[in-house]
Protein backbone atom coordinates (compact mmCIF):
# COMPACT_ATOMS: atom_id res chain seq x y z
CA UNK A 1 0.00 0.00 0.00
CA UNK A 2 2.71 2.40 1.04
CA UNK A 3 4.69 1.47 -2.04
CA UNK A 4 1.72 2.26 -4.25
CA UNK A 5 1.27 5.74 -2.71
CA UNK A 6 4.94 6.43 -3.12
CA UNK A 7 4.83 5.29 -6.73
CA UNK A 8 1.81 7.45 -7.41
CA UNK A 9 3.53 10.42 -5.89
CA UNK A 10 6.62 9.80 -7.99
CA UNK A 11 4.64 9.64 -11.23
CA UNK A 12 2.81 12.85 -10.32
CA UNK A 13 6.13 14.53 -9.62
CA UNK A 14 7.60 13.45 -12.95
CA UNK A 15 4.53 14.50 -14.94
CA UNK A 16 4.39 17.83 -13.13
CA UNK A 17 8.05 18.48 -13.62
CA UNK A 18 7.94 17.74 -17.32
CA UNK A 19 4.99 20.08 -17.70
CA UNK A 20 7.01 22.84 -16.06
CA UNK A 21 9.95 22.15 -18.34
CA UNK A 22 7.65 22.28 -21.36
CA UNK A 23 6.19 25.57 -20.26
CA UNK A 24 9.62 27.03 -19.62
CA UNK A 25 11.19 26.11 -22.92
CA UNK A 26 8.32 27.30 -25.05
CA UNK A 27 8.69 30.61 -23.28
CA UNK A 28 4.98 31.23 -23.14
CA UNK A 29 4.74 31.26 -26.91
CA UNK A 30 2.34 29.27 -28.93
CA UNK A 31 3.71 26.02 -30.17
CA UNK A 32 3.04 26.87 -33.75
CA UNK A 33 5.79 26.62 -36.32
CA UNK A 34 4.94 28.47 -39.46
CA UNK A 35 6.49 27.79 -42.84
CA UNK A 36 8.18 31.14 -42.55
CA UNK A 37 10.02 30.15 -39.39
CA UNK A 38 11.35 27.10 -41.17
CA UNK A 39 12.60 29.10 -44.15
CA UNK A 40 14.15 31.58 -41.75
CA UNK A 41 16.11 28.79 -40.14
CA UNK A 42 17.07 27.52 -43.55
CA UNK A 43 18.43 30.91 -44.53
CA UNK A 44 20.28 31.22 -41.24
CA UNK A 45 21.97 27.90 -41.89
CA UNK A 46 22.75 29.07 -45.41
CA UNK A 47 24.34 32.18 -43.94
CA UNK A 48 26.57 30.07 -41.74
CA UNK A 49 27.57 27.87 -44.65
CA UNK A 50 28.43 30.84 -46.83
CA UNK A 51 30.33 32.48 -44.04
CA UNK A 52 32.28 29.29 -43.55
CA UNK A 53 33.14 29.17 -47.23
CA UNK A 54 34.34 32.74 -47.16
CA UNK A 55 36.46 32.07 -44.12
CA UNK A 56 37.95 29.05 -45.85
CA UNK A 57 38.89 31.32 -48.72
CA UNK A 58 40.49 33.68 -46.27
CA UNK A 59 42.46 30.79 -44.83
CA UNK A 60 43.77 29.92 -48.29
CA UNK A 61 44.79 33.54 -48.79
CA UNK A 62 46.40 33.71 -45.38
CA UNK A 63 48.35 30.52 -46.06
CA UNK A 64 49.64 31.94 -49.31
CA UNK A 65 50.69 35.12 -47.57
CA UNK A 66 52.35 33.22 -44.79
CA UNK A 67 54.40 31.22 -47.24
CA UNK A 68 55.50 34.42 -48.90
CA UNK A 69 56.41 35.87 -45.55
CA UNK A 70 58.38 32.86 -44.55
CA UNK A 71 60.26 32.89 -47.81
CA UNK A 72 60.94 36.58 -47.44
CA UNK A 73 61.91 36.30 -43.80
CA UNK A 74 64.69 33.97 -44.83
CA UNK A 75 65.92 36.42 -47.43
CA UNK A 76 66.95 40.02 -47.10
CA UNK A 77 65.17 42.59 -45.03
CA UNK A 78 64.41 44.88 -47.92
CA UNK A 79 62.11 42.39 -49.65
CA UNK A 80 60.02 41.96 -46.55
CA UNK A 81 59.93 45.69 -46.16
CA UNK A 82 58.57 46.09 -49.66
CA UNK A 83 55.90 43.50 -49.01
CA UNK A 84 54.84 45.12 -45.77
CA UNK A 85 54.67 48.56 -47.30
CA UNK A 86 52.50 47.14 -50.08
CA UNK A 87 50.21 45.66 -47.46
CA UNK A 88 50.14 48.96 -45.64
CA UNK A 89 49.07 50.81 -48.78
CA UNK A 90 46.29 48.29 -49.35
CA UNK A 91 44.79 48.76 -45.91
CA UNK A 92 45.29 52.49 -46.03
CA UNK A 93 43.12 52.58 -49.14
CA UNK A 94 40.44 50.40 -47.60
CA UNK A 95 40.34 52.29 -44.34
CA UNK A 96 40.03 55.58 -46.19
CA UNK A 97 43.39 57.03 -45.28
CA UNK A 98 44.51 57.59 -48.86
CA UNK A 99 42.79 59.45 -51.63
CA UNK A 100 41.41 57.07 -54.23
CA UNK A 101 40.87 57.37 -57.94
CA UNK A 102 39.09 55.35 -60.58
CA UNK A 103 35.96 55.24 -62.72
CA UNK A 104 32.63 55.86 -61.11
CA UNK A 105 29.54 58.00 -60.87
CA UNK A 106 28.74 61.41 -59.48
CA UNK A 107 25.23 61.84 -58.13
CA UNK A 108 23.88 65.32 -57.66
CA UNK A 109 20.80 65.75 -55.46
CA UNK A 110 19.08 69.01 -54.67
CA UNK A 111 15.72 70.20 -53.37
CA UNK A 112 13.03 70.41 -56.02
CA UNK A 113 12.05 73.80 -57.42
CA UNK A 114 8.61 72.95 -58.82
CA UNK A 115 5.48 74.56 -57.44
CA UNK A 116 3.64 72.61 -54.80
CA UNK A 117 0.14 71.32 -55.31
CA UNK A 118 -2.59 72.73 -53.17
CA UNK A 119 -2.03 71.50 -49.63
CA UNK A 120 0.98 69.44 -50.53
CA UNK A 121 3.58 68.68 -47.88
CA UNK A 122 6.79 70.58 -48.75
CA UNK A 123 8.76 67.58 -47.49
CA UNK A 124 8.05 65.79 -50.75
CA UNK A 125 10.39 68.04 -52.71
CA UNK A 126 13.12 68.25 -50.07
CA UNK A 127 16.13 65.99 -49.77
CA UNK A 128 16.31 64.07 -46.51
CA UNK A 129 19.00 62.10 -44.77
CA UNK A 130 17.15 58.90 -45.56
CA UNK A 131 17.33 59.72 -49.28
CA UNK A 132 21.10 60.07 -49.12
CA UNK A 133 21.31 56.92 -47.01
CA UNK A 134 19.23 54.94 -49.50
CA UNK A 135 21.25 56.18 -52.46
CA UNK A 136 24.43 55.12 -50.71
CA UNK A 137 22.96 51.74 -49.84
CA UNK A 138 21.94 51.26 -53.47
CA UNK A 139 25.40 52.24 -54.64
CA UNK A 140 26.96 49.76 -52.21
CA UNK A 141 24.59 47.14 -53.47
CA UNK A 142 25.82 47.61 -56.99
CA UNK A 143 29.44 47.31 -56.06
CA UNK A 144 30.70 50.74 -55.06
CA UNK A 145 34.15 50.60 -53.53
CA UNK A 146 34.89 54.09 -52.31
CA UNK A 147 32.24 56.69 -51.54
CA UNK A 148 32.07 60.29 -50.49
CA UNK A 149 29.34 62.83 -49.84
CA UNK A 150 30.23 66.47 -50.45
CA UNK A 151 33.88 65.52 -50.32
CA UNK A 152 33.56 63.70 -47.03
CA UNK A 153 34.90 60.17 -47.34
CA UNK A 154 32.55 57.56 -45.97
CA UNK A 155 34.17 55.33 -43.39
CA UNK A 156 33.04 52.24 -41.52
CA UNK A 157 31.53 54.36 -38.80
CA UNK A 158 30.14 57.18 -40.91
CA UNK A 159 26.56 58.05 -40.19
CA UNK A 160 24.33 60.32 -42.19
CA UNK A 161 21.83 62.07 -40.05
CA UNK A 162 19.44 64.91 -40.25
CA UNK A 163 20.14 67.86 -38.02
CA UNK A 164 17.50 70.37 -38.89
CA UNK A 165 18.30 72.18 -42.12
CA UNK A 166 21.60 70.42 -42.56
CA UNK A 167 22.87 66.88 -42.75
CA UNK A 168 25.63 65.68 -40.48
CA UNK A 169 28.25 63.35 -41.92
CA UNK A 170 31.33 62.28 -39.96
CA UNK A 171 30.42 64.93 -37.42
CA UNK A 172 30.52 67.74 -39.98
CA UNK A 173 27.58 69.67 -41.30
CA UNK A 174 26.54 69.92 -44.92
CA UNK A 175 23.66 71.68 -46.59
CA UNK A 176 22.07 71.12 -49.96
CA UNK A 177 22.99 70.47 -52.75
CA UNK A 178 24.55 67.10 -52.14
CA UNK A 179 27.16 65.53 -54.33
CA UNK A 180 27.74 61.83 -53.85
CA UNK A 181 30.74 60.27 -55.51
CA UNK A 182 31.26 56.56 -55.85
CA UNK A 183 34.12 54.64 -57.41
CA UNK A 184 33.22 51.25 -58.81
CA UNK A 185 31.52 49.67 -61.79
CA UNK A 186 29.99 52.87 -63.17
CA UNK A 187 27.49 51.29 -65.55
CA UNK A 188 26.10 48.98 -62.92
CA UNK A 189 25.79 51.75 -60.35
CA UNK A 190 24.13 54.10 -62.83
CA UNK A 191 21.67 51.42 -63.93
CA UNK A 192 20.75 50.64 -60.32
CA UNK A 193 19.84 54.25 -59.60
CA UNK A 194 18.25 55.50 -62.82
CA UNK A 195 16.58 52.27 -63.87
CA UNK A 196 12.77 52.17 -63.95
CA UNK A 197 12.62 50.97 -60.35
CA UNK A 198 15.66 52.91 -59.22
CA UNK A 199 15.65 55.32 -56.33
CA UNK A 200 16.80 58.15 -58.57
CA UNK A 201 13.76 57.75 -60.77
CA UNK A 202 11.55 57.78 -57.70
CA UNK A 203 13.11 60.99 -56.44
CA UNK A 204 12.66 62.61 -59.84
CA UNK A 205 9.00 61.67 -59.81
CA UNK A 206 8.67 63.46 -56.49
CA UNK A 207 10.20 66.52 -58.07
CA UNK A 208 13.55 66.35 -56.33
CA UNK A 209 16.46 67.30 -58.57
CA UNK A 210 18.54 64.21 -59.23
CA UNK A 211 21.37 64.10 -61.74
CA UNK A 212 23.80 61.32 -62.40
CA UNK A 213 27.02 61.59 -64.37
CA UNK A 214 29.38 58.80 -65.29
CA UNK A 215 33.04 59.70 -65.02
CA UNK A 216 35.96 57.71 -66.39
CA UNK A 217 38.37 59.06 -63.88
CA UNK A 218 37.82 60.90 -60.67
CA UNK A 219 39.35 61.24 -57.26
CA UNK A 220 37.86 60.92 -53.81
CA UNK A 221 39.67 62.65 -50.99
CA UNK A 222 40.94 60.83 -47.95
CA UNK A 223 39.45 60.98 -44.49
CA UNK A 224 41.25 63.71 -42.66
CA UNK A 225 40.18 63.44 -39.05
CA UNK A 226 42.28 61.45 -36.63
CA UNK A 227 40.77 58.11 -35.80
CA UNK A 228 40.83 57.09 -32.20
CA UNK A 229 38.90 54.25 -30.76
CA UNK A 230 37.84 54.70 -27.20
CA UNK A 231 35.85 51.57 -26.66
CA UNK A 232 36.94 48.81 -28.93
CA UNK A 233 40.11 46.84 -28.58
CA UNK A 234 41.47 43.98 -30.56
CA UNK A 235 39.97 40.70 -29.38
CA UNK A 236 42.67 38.23 -28.46
CA UNK A 237 42.37 34.56 -27.91
CA UNK A 238 42.54 33.81 -24.24
CA UNK A 239 45.53 31.72 -23.38
CA UNK B 1 38.02 30.06 -37.96
CA UNK B 2 40.56 28.83 -35.45
CA UNK B 3 42.84 27.90 -38.29
CA UNK B 4 42.66 31.42 -39.64
CA UNK B 5 43.47 32.87 -36.27
CA UNK B 6 46.43 30.56 -35.94
CA UNK B 7 47.77 31.52 -39.34
CA UNK B 8 47.37 35.18 -38.61
CA UNK B 9 49.08 34.77 -35.29
CA UNK B 10 52.03 33.23 -37.05
CA UNK B 11 52.11 36.09 -39.50
CA UNK B 12 52.00 38.57 -36.67
CA UNK B 13 54.85 36.75 -35.03
CA UNK B 14 57.03 36.96 -38.11
CA UNK B 15 56.19 40.63 -38.40
CA UNK B 16 57.04 41.21 -34.75
CA UNK B 17 60.29 39.30 -34.89
CA UNK B 18 61.41 41.25 -37.90
CA UNK B 19 60.25 44.52 -36.52
CA UNK B 20 62.31 44.06 -33.40
CA UNK B 21 65.39 44.04 -35.57
CA UNK B 22 64.56 47.12 -37.55
CA UNK B 23 63.30 50.50 -36.51
CA UNK B 24 61.65 51.31 -39.82
CA UNK B 25 59.77 48.03 -39.91
CA UNK B 26 58.51 48.63 -36.41
CA UNK B 27 56.78 51.77 -37.58
CA UNK B 28 55.27 50.02 -40.58
CA UNK B 29 53.92 47.16 -38.51
CA UNK B 30 52.28 49.39 -35.94
CA UNK B 31 50.74 51.48 -38.71
CA UNK B 32 49.49 48.35 -40.37
CA UNK B 33 47.80 47.31 -37.15
CA UNK B 34 46.06 50.66 -36.94
CA UNK B 35 44.77 50.65 -40.50
CA UNK B 36 43.63 47.05 -40.25
CA UNK B 37 41.58 48.02 -37.24
CA UNK B 38 40.05 50.89 -39.18
CA UNK B 39 39.30 48.62 -42.15
CA UNK B 40 37.34 46.21 -40.00
CA UNK B 41 39.45 43.13 -40.64
CA UNK B 42 40.19 42.34 -36.99
CA UNK B 43 37.95 40.80 -34.38
CA UNK B 44 37.24 43.44 -31.77
CA UNK B 45 35.70 43.58 -28.34
CA UNK B 46 34.51 46.23 -25.93
CA UNK B 47 31.46 47.57 -24.09
CA UNK B 48 28.29 48.07 -26.08
CA UNK B 49 24.74 46.99 -26.74
CA UNK B 50 23.04 44.02 -28.33
CA UNK B 51 19.73 44.59 -30.06
CA UNK B 52 17.59 41.63 -31.03
CA UNK B 53 14.89 42.18 -33.62
CA UNK B 54 12.39 39.48 -34.41
CA UNK B 55 9.22 39.28 -36.43
CA UNK B 56 5.85 39.53 -34.72
CA UNK B 57 4.61 36.33 -33.11
CA UNK B 58 3.18 34.06 -35.74
CA UNK B 59 -0.57 33.91 -35.58
CA UNK B 60 -2.54 30.83 -36.21
CA UNK B 61 -4.61 30.69 -39.34
CA UNK B 62 -3.95 32.27 -42.67
CA UNK B 63 -1.03 34.67 -42.84
CA UNK B 64 0.59 36.16 -45.88
CA UNK B 65 3.85 34.56 -44.86
CA UNK B 66 5.91 37.70 -45.29
CA UNK B 67 8.49 38.75 -42.80
CA UNK B 68 7.91 42.30 -41.60
CA UNK B 69 11.51 43.07 -40.85
CA UNK B 70 12.69 41.70 -44.16
CA UNK B 71 10.22 43.70 -46.18
CA UNK B 72 11.19 46.78 -44.23
CA UNK B 73 14.92 46.22 -44.32
CA UNK B 74 15.38 49.97 -44.52
CA UNK B 75 14.50 49.95 -40.83
CA UNK B 76 17.63 47.93 -40.22
CA UNK B 77 19.58 50.38 -42.34
CA UNK B 78 18.41 53.33 -40.33
CA UNK B 79 18.91 51.47 -37.05
CA UNK B 80 22.55 50.94 -38.00
CA UNK B 81 22.81 54.56 -39.09
CA UNK B 82 21.49 55.72 -35.73
CA UNK B 83 23.99 53.50 -33.94
CA UNK B 84 26.82 55.03 -35.93
CA UNK B 85 25.46 58.44 -35.11
CA UNK B 86 25.60 57.55 -31.42
CA UNK B 87 29.29 56.85 -31.83
CA UNK B 88 29.37 53.11 -32.32
CA UNK B 89 32.84 52.05 -33.35
CA UNK B 90 32.07 48.59 -34.66
CA UNK B 91 28.72 47.09 -35.64
CA UNK B 92 27.66 43.67 -36.81
CA UNK B 93 24.35 42.16 -37.88
CA UNK B 94 24.05 38.41 -37.50
CA UNK B 95 27.81 38.12 -37.51
CA UNK B 96 28.28 40.32 -40.57
CA UNK B 97 30.60 43.21 -39.80
CA UNK B 98 29.31 46.52 -41.08
CA UNK B 99 32.00 48.29 -43.08
CA UNK B 100 31.79 51.32 -45.34
CA UNK B 101 30.67 49.31 -48.37
CA UNK B 102 28.18 47.08 -46.57
CA UNK B 103 24.74 46.96 -48.15
CA UNK B 104 21.46 45.92 -46.57
CA UNK B 105 19.15 44.94 -49.37
CA UNK B 106 16.12 42.84 -49.95
CA UNK B 107 16.95 40.28 -52.61
CA UNK B 108 14.22 37.80 -53.36
CA UNK B 109 13.36 35.99 -50.17
CA UNK B 110 16.36 37.14 -48.19
CA UNK B 111 17.95 40.26 -46.89
CA UNK B 112 21.50 40.40 -48.16
CA UNK B 113 24.14 41.88 -45.92
CA UNK B 114 27.67 41.85 -47.30
CA UNK B 115 26.17 39.69 -50.10
CA UNK B 116 25.40 36.97 -47.55
CA UNK B 117 21.70 36.10 -47.18
CA UNK B 118 20.38 36.54 -43.66
CA UNK B 119 17.10 35.88 -41.89
CA UNK B 120 15.40 36.92 -38.67
CA UNK B 121 15.92 37.04 -35.78
CA UNK B 122 18.42 39.82 -36.35
CA UNK B 123 21.03 40.25 -33.68
CA UNK B 124 22.72 43.60 -34.01
CA UNK B 125 25.79 44.25 -31.92
CA UNK B 126 27.47 47.59 -31.49
CA UNK B 127 30.58 48.58 -29.59
CA UNK B 128 30.58 52.07 -28.16
CA UNK B 129 29.25 53.95 -25.17
CA UNK B 130 26.38 51.64 -24.08
CA UNK B 131 24.33 54.38 -22.41
CA UNK B 132 24.54 56.75 -25.37
CA UNK B 133 23.63 54.10 -27.90
CA UNK B 134 20.81 52.73 -25.80
CA UNK B 135 19.19 56.08 -25.21
CA UNK B 136 19.66 57.19 -28.80
CA UNK B 137 17.70 54.18 -29.96
CA UNK B 138 15.01 54.25 -27.32
CA UNK B 139 14.23 57.95 -27.53
CA UNK B 140 10.50 58.67 -27.79
CA UNK B 141 9.27 58.38 -31.38
CA UNK B 142 12.72 57.04 -32.14
CA UNK B 143 13.72 54.13 -34.27
CA UNK B 144 12.84 51.42 -31.74
CA UNK B 145 9.37 52.83 -31.23
CA UNK B 146 8.93 53.03 -34.97
CA UNK B 147 9.90 49.40 -35.30
CA UNK B 148 7.65 48.36 -32.45
CA UNK B 149 4.75 49.96 -34.27
CA UNK B 150 5.25 47.36 -36.96
CA UNK B 151 4.74 44.70 -34.30
CA UNK B 152 8.38 43.70 -34.21
CA UNK B 153 9.73 42.19 -31.03
CA UNK B 154 12.81 44.05 -29.89
CA UNK B 155 15.07 43.73 -26.91
CA UNK B 156 18.09 45.84 -26.04
CA UNK B 157 20.79 44.66 -23.72
CA UNK B 158 23.78 46.60 -22.49
CA UNK B 159 26.94 44.66 -21.82
CA UNK B 160 30.46 45.35 -20.64
CA UNK B 161 31.97 43.02 -23.14
CA UNK B 162 30.76 42.39 -26.65
CA UNK B 163 32.73 40.64 -29.32
CA UNK B 164 32.30 41.58 -32.94
CA UNK B 165 33.81 39.43 -35.67
CA UNK B 166 35.92 40.68 -38.54
CA UNK B 167 34.67 41.31 -42.04
CA UNK B 168 34.76 37.88 -43.57
CA UNK B 169 34.94 38.72 -47.25
CA UNK B 170 38.06 39.37 -49.25
CA UNK B 171 38.66 43.06 -49.65
CA UNK B 172 40.02 43.70 -53.07
CA UNK B 173 39.25 46.82 -55.06
CA UNK B 174 39.00 46.44 -58.80
CA UNK B 175 38.22 50.02 -59.68
CA UNK B 176 39.64 52.24 -57.00
CA UNK B 177 43.34 52.76 -56.74
CA UNK B 178 45.29 54.91 -54.31
CA UNK B 179 46.45 58.34 -55.35
CA UNK B 180 50.12 58.82 -54.56
CA UNK B 181 50.70 61.63 -52.10
CA UNK B 182 52.48 64.55 -53.70
CA UNK B 183 55.24 66.07 -51.70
Amino acid sequence: MKLRVLGFFLICAIVGFSLIVQARITNGQQLYVSAKTITDYKTSIQTEIEDKERIEQLIVEAEKKLQEYEALAGGGDSELKGKLVEELDHYKLISGNTAARGEGVVVFVDDGTRDLFEGEDPNTVLVHDIDILTIINDLNRSGAEVLSVNGQRLMNGSSISCSGYTIRINGQFFARPFEIRAIGDSKRMAAALIGPDGYGTLLQEYGVIFKLTIRDDMTIARYTEPQNYKYMTKAKEEE
Amino acid sequence: MDELNRLEERMDKIEKEKSDEDFFLKGVVSDLEKYKMASGVVDVMGPGVTVTVDDPLPTQGITDGYSVIMLRSDLLLSLVNKMKDAGAEAISINGQRIISTTEISLAGDNVNINTVPTAPPYIIKAIGNPDTIESTLTIRFGIIEQMKNYGLRISIKKADRIEIPRYSGILKYRYAEPVPVKE
